[in-house]
């Protein structure tokens, strides 16, 4: 199993954590890293870790806004959450990986037909 | 969103967090353990047990410490980090081998100082742009004698037609130089004024500047008509100390000369345009049909070019404008009209060529020095050879070892330069206030302004400083060294200073006495006058030159009215003619002919094989002038009446005793003063340019003393003749009170003033001093030069010295142990370094005798010195044998049994 599992492609990691904000609202680290394992269905591996420098590079980027609040066990943990221009990155990265995803599958399509995956 | 707005966002959100670095970290901290709260909670509630769960969750987030790390270099800026790192680092290095600090970093200085101080005085006089109003597009328009490679000045009536014709440059007039007698009132009319630098000007130059006057007008065009009343503007100087401040300045006149003038406005503080003036009078151009004939001479004219004109377009509309023939001396070549940037009107090298040589010498001059601080880097990085095997092996990459090293050098060129801006501005404001104190400079230099180029260049040449002496130690440090250090941490022997380096030591020695005997002999030469005095009283004589004031109107005729007349005043004693002042005499470089070609030219002699040059200072003297100075006959005879009418085939010349005694030895009599007569010679070079081939031959006919006695200047006087029309200077002896001697000189030239005018009056003293001055800076320069190079050699021994005995303590030891004796044991140890410095002191030495024979390095103030060469090596192995004293002492307070386990 471990060995199926992929890492994630450089660069996209931005734009999940964008889009799991969009989806679920203002979200703690350890959430963030929850959600992403829970939708890939255990294919991807997330580095915790990294996760949390992609954070603190959307924060720079005021893609991002960070706060502190009080996690579900009642800990005090940083919340983070989209910001206008975060949404607004994020529409255009999304319109960017549908534009190349589409292209690499027409490229795929005729030699193998099967998923790339 | 734009990429630039990121980056923006990115840069000052790392600043930020830079700042508030601690805060950050214990935040992260905080958010760190809350995810591991959470993990852990999880993988309690799917069954784990608590410590399980407690792992599992470390597992999943990773390497906690290199989070933290990887997250702080996230937030700051952790290349700035490093910087400060390393340059504390250096600091730190720097102050334990505070040797190498000061020696090196002395001579950094010295070289750097040198450098952007010379290019600070180019850039004064050649790159600045006149303060005013759009100054960078005020031109100069000038008339070039194409033959002399100077200015003249432009006709009258070419100027007034320039003024009509010319469409892209606006503002155009002209301005000439004028000195003369100023009285503040009719009360004093009677006696003569102060001599006062009046501008005659047209009023466009007032129009061009921009400058609003103070109080009243500035000249107007009106002002210009022939027969319009003389009015003056005064400048703010002028009205604070002749006028007091006179509220009623308006109501006041100025006599200047015999005419009265009325005072029509006064200029705000610091106007000097054109020049450096604070007097201005109309320039009347247009002076009609009846004075045709009368030319005013010496304008300079000006203008601005209009709005997005460019100078090229400018100059083509000059040069189709031209100058009109037959309005200047037709002794000449015709002169072509020329345009320029406005200051480079009154400089004559190309400002390109001027910045070129500086930039090329500031380089050259860096090399010695920072090859000598590569040399004790190098020693030094030997030394610390174990440490940076060290650090490689713990895993510091070569590049990040290489940073390190170069950052020290980096920091030690960058105090240098420090330094050596403080000395540029320092010795800018003495060349300012005390140098130039007194000779009124063009308004627009400023040598004590320390203009943005000048530090760009001396922090270019601290960069380029600490490349020289910082790379090569430091990639061959980090190169093999590194290797050879890892087997030293095993074995503990020393490592070798290697051969580039002992060479590079050798050479160091070697130039050190190669240069000590120029420097000495050119420093005393500077030092020698003020510390001897003079022999006569310079203050007892006038100076000034005498200066053509219209073309064509007998100028000769008149000056020698004027100097007949001078003779016959009370208080004047003899009065001589030359082309210069003593101590201003121009430079050539003549070559001694052979005996047994004196009929012939000098190239069809069969033993003329290489006519030896001899450079020496030349002037041009009246039959007067060895009565007016105290010169003396020392052998053959003085100028003769049919010396001064000679014509082609017989060219009589004077040396002075200095160049006498040069000329003898050169002639392969040294002492005979009688041997140089009749020996003929040739200009090879004139401070003009080279001499042709074919260019006139002098015979020496006599031999007078040097002036004064005890200034080894080397002197060649040609007969100058009283029908001579060119500029000259005029020489006073006074015979009685100097009090008001100047203005009496002043007076006399009035009668005379349609041909001639006085100008740069002053006394022999004045440029006797000024000489003196100018001197002492360039001895104090090469001091400190020499003085650098003496410490560096000496450290370059001393670092050569440490290493051997460092390398050879194993050895002197076990001899010790023997029971070896100290001396023995010290001769040999050090043997191989007072080989290096003698091979040194020899070869440097052998330059030294070599370059001998172009300049004189074995002589000193003139006088030729045996044995200043072999003094200079000598000093030198003095020098190398106290800065061997130190590590020597070292070497013999080795405890063998400690030297033993070492081993």
């Amino acid at each position: 199993m471990g060995d199926d599992k992929s890492s994630i492609l450089q660069g996209t990691l931005d734009l999940m954590v964008l889009k799991t904000l969009e989806q679920m609202g203002p979200l703690h680290g350890y959430g963030i890293a929850r959600r992403l394992e829970q939708i890939s269905e255990d294919v991807l591996t997330v580095n915790q870790g990294t996760l949390y420098l992609c954070l603190v590079r959307l924060v720079q980027k005021r893609w991002v806004a960070a706060s502190w609040g009080t996690s579900e066990n009642n800990r005090k943990a940083k919340f983070y959450a989209l910001t206008r221009a975060g949404r607004a990155q994020l529409r255009s990265e999304a319109a960017h990986w549908h534009r190349i995803a589409s292209v690499i599958e027409r490229v795929l399509a005729p030699a193998g037909g099967g998923n790339p995956a | 969103m734009s990429s630039w707005l990121d980056s923006w966002r990115v840069l000052s959100a790392r600043l930020a967090g830079h700042l508030r670095r601690r805060q950050l970290d214990s935040e992260l901290e905080e958010e760190l353990a809350a995810h591991l709260a959470l993990a852990e909670d999880e993988y309690v509630r799917r069954g784990r047990t608590p410590e399980e769960a407690k792992r599992l969750a470390r597992v999943d987030l990773g390497g906690l410490a290199q989070l933290q790390e990887a997250s702080r270099e996230a937030h700051g800026l952790p290349w700035l980090d490093a910087a400060w790192l390393e340059m504390r680092l250096a600091f730190r290095t720097l102050r334990r081998s505070w040797g190498l600090t000061l020696v090196g970093g002395f001579a950094m200085t010295v070289a750097i100082a040198i450098g952007g101080g010379a290019f600070n005085v180019i850039h004064a006089v050649m790159g600045a742009t006149l303060p005013l109003d759009e100054g960078e597009r005020v031109v100069a328009l000038m008339a070039w004698g194409a033959r002399q490679d100077r200015r003249q000045g432009v006709a009258p009536a070419d100027l007034d037609r320039w003024r009509e014709t010319l469409r892209l440059v606006e503002d155009v007039g002209g301005f000439r130089d004028r000195e003369l007698p100023a009285k503040t009132g009719p009360a004093l009319a009677g006696a003569p004024g102060h001599p006062v630098r009046v501008a005659e000007i047209t009023a466009s130059g007032f129009d061009l500047a921009r400058v609003a006057p103070l109080v009243g007008r500035s000249i107007q065009r009106d002002d210009e008509r022939p027969g319009a009343p003389a009015v003056v503007v005064i400048g703010h100087d002028a009205w604070r100390g002749r006028f007091f401040s006179d509220p009623r300045i308006l109501e006041r006149t100025l006599w200047l000369g015999d005419t009265e003038h009325q005072v029509v406005g006064v200029m705000p503080a610091g106007f000097a345009f054109p020049l450096d003036y604070s007097f201005w009078t109309p320039l009347k151009t247009s002076i009609g049909p009846a004075a045709a004939g009368d030319r005013v001479t010496g304008i300079l004219s000006f203008g601005r070019l209009r709005d997005g004109v460019r100078l090229k377009a400018a100059q083509a509309e000059l040069a189709a404008a031209g100058l009109t023939r037959g309005l200047y001396p037709a002794s000449d070549e015709p002169p072509v009209p020329r345009m320029t940037s406005y200051p480079l009107a009154f400089v004559r090298a190309e400002r390109g060529v001027a910045l070129g040589i500086v930039l090329l010498l500031a380089g050259l001059l860096l090399l010695p020095p920072c090859a000598n601080v590569a040399i004790l880097v190098h020693a030094r990085t030997v030394a610390r050879q174990e440490e940076i095997s060290l650090r490689y092996v713990l895993g510091a990459s070569r590049g990040r070892i290489v940073a390190q090293l170069l950052a020290e050098v980096l920091a030690l060129a960058l105090g240098a330069a420090i330094l050596a801006v403080a000395i540029i501005r320092l010795v800018g404001r003495y060349v300012q206030e005390t140098l130039l104190a007194g000779n009124r400079l063009p308004f627009w230099i400023d040598f004590q302004g320390l203009p943005l180029p000048t530090l760009a260049l001396t922090l270019a040449l601290a960069l380029l400083a600490a490349a020289i002496a910082g790379v090569g130690p430091a990639l061959r440090a980090t190169g093999d060294l590194a290797q050879a250090g890892l087997k030293s941490l095993g074995r503990g022997t020393g490592p070798r200073l290697g051969r580039t380096w002992t060479a590079l030591v050798v050479a160091q020695i070697a130039f050190a006495v190669a240069v000590l005997p120029s420097a000495a002999s050119m420093a005393w030469g500077a030092l020698r006058p003020g510390i001897l005095g003079r022999d006569f009283v310079a203050e007892d004589y006038l100076v000034a030159k005498v200066v053509p004031n219209a073309v064509d109107s007998g100028f000769a005729r008149s000056r020698r009215e004027f100097l007949r007349n001078l003779r016959s005043q009370p208080g004047i004693g003899p009065v001589a003619l030359s082309r210069t002042a003593p101590g201003r005499e121009s430079w050539g470089v003549v070559a001694l002919l052979p005996l047994t070609s004196r009929a012939s030219a000098p190239a069809a002699a069969p033993q003329d094989a290489l006519p030896s040059r001899v450079a020496l200072d030349s002037n041009a003297v009246n039959d007067t002038f060895f009565e007016t100075y105290p010169i003396r006959g020392l052998a053959g005879r003085g100028f003769e009446a049919a010396d001064f009418e000679a014509g082609e085939e017989n060219r009589a010349v004077l040396v002075s005793r200095t160049l006498a005694v040069h000329l003898a030895a050169e002639a392969g009599a040294a002492g005979d003063l009688g041997r140089v007569l009749g020996r003929r010679l040739r200009y090879l070079n004139t401070a003009a340019g080279p001499s042709p081939e074919n260019g006139p031959v002098f015979e020496i006919v006599g031999v007078v003393s040097d002036l004064p006695d005890n200034l080894d200047a080397r002197i060649l006087y040609h007969p100058l003749s009283a029908d001579s029309s060119d500029e000259a200077t005029l020489s006073v002896r006074l015979a009685g009170a100097k009090d008001g001697a100047a203005p009496r000189l002043w007076a006399s030239a009035e009668p005379f003033s349609a041909a001639l005018r006085l100008s740069d009056l002053r006394t022999l003293e004045d440029v006797y001093t000024e000489n003196e001055r100018d001197d002492n800076l360039s001895a104090y320069a090469l001091a400190a030069a020499t003085t650098s190079v003496l410490l560096l050699s000496a450290a370059g021994i001393h670092a050569l010295m440490s290493f051997t005995i460092h390398r050879k303590r194993r050895e002197i030891g076990i001899r010790s142990a023997l029971g070896a004796r100290p001396q023995r044991l010290l001769l040999d140890v050090s043997r191989q370094a007072l080989v290096q410095v003698g091979l040194g002191a020899l070869l440097g030495g052998s330059v030294a005798m070599a370059l001998a024979y172009w300049i004189p390095v074995d002589e000193l103030g003139g006088r030729s010195v045996p044995g200043l060469i072999p003094a200079a090596a000598l000093l030198l192995m003095g020098v190398g044998l106290l800065a061997a004293i130190g590590p020597a002492r070292r070497a013999l307070r080795v405890e063998p049994t400690e030297a033993l386990r070492e081993g």
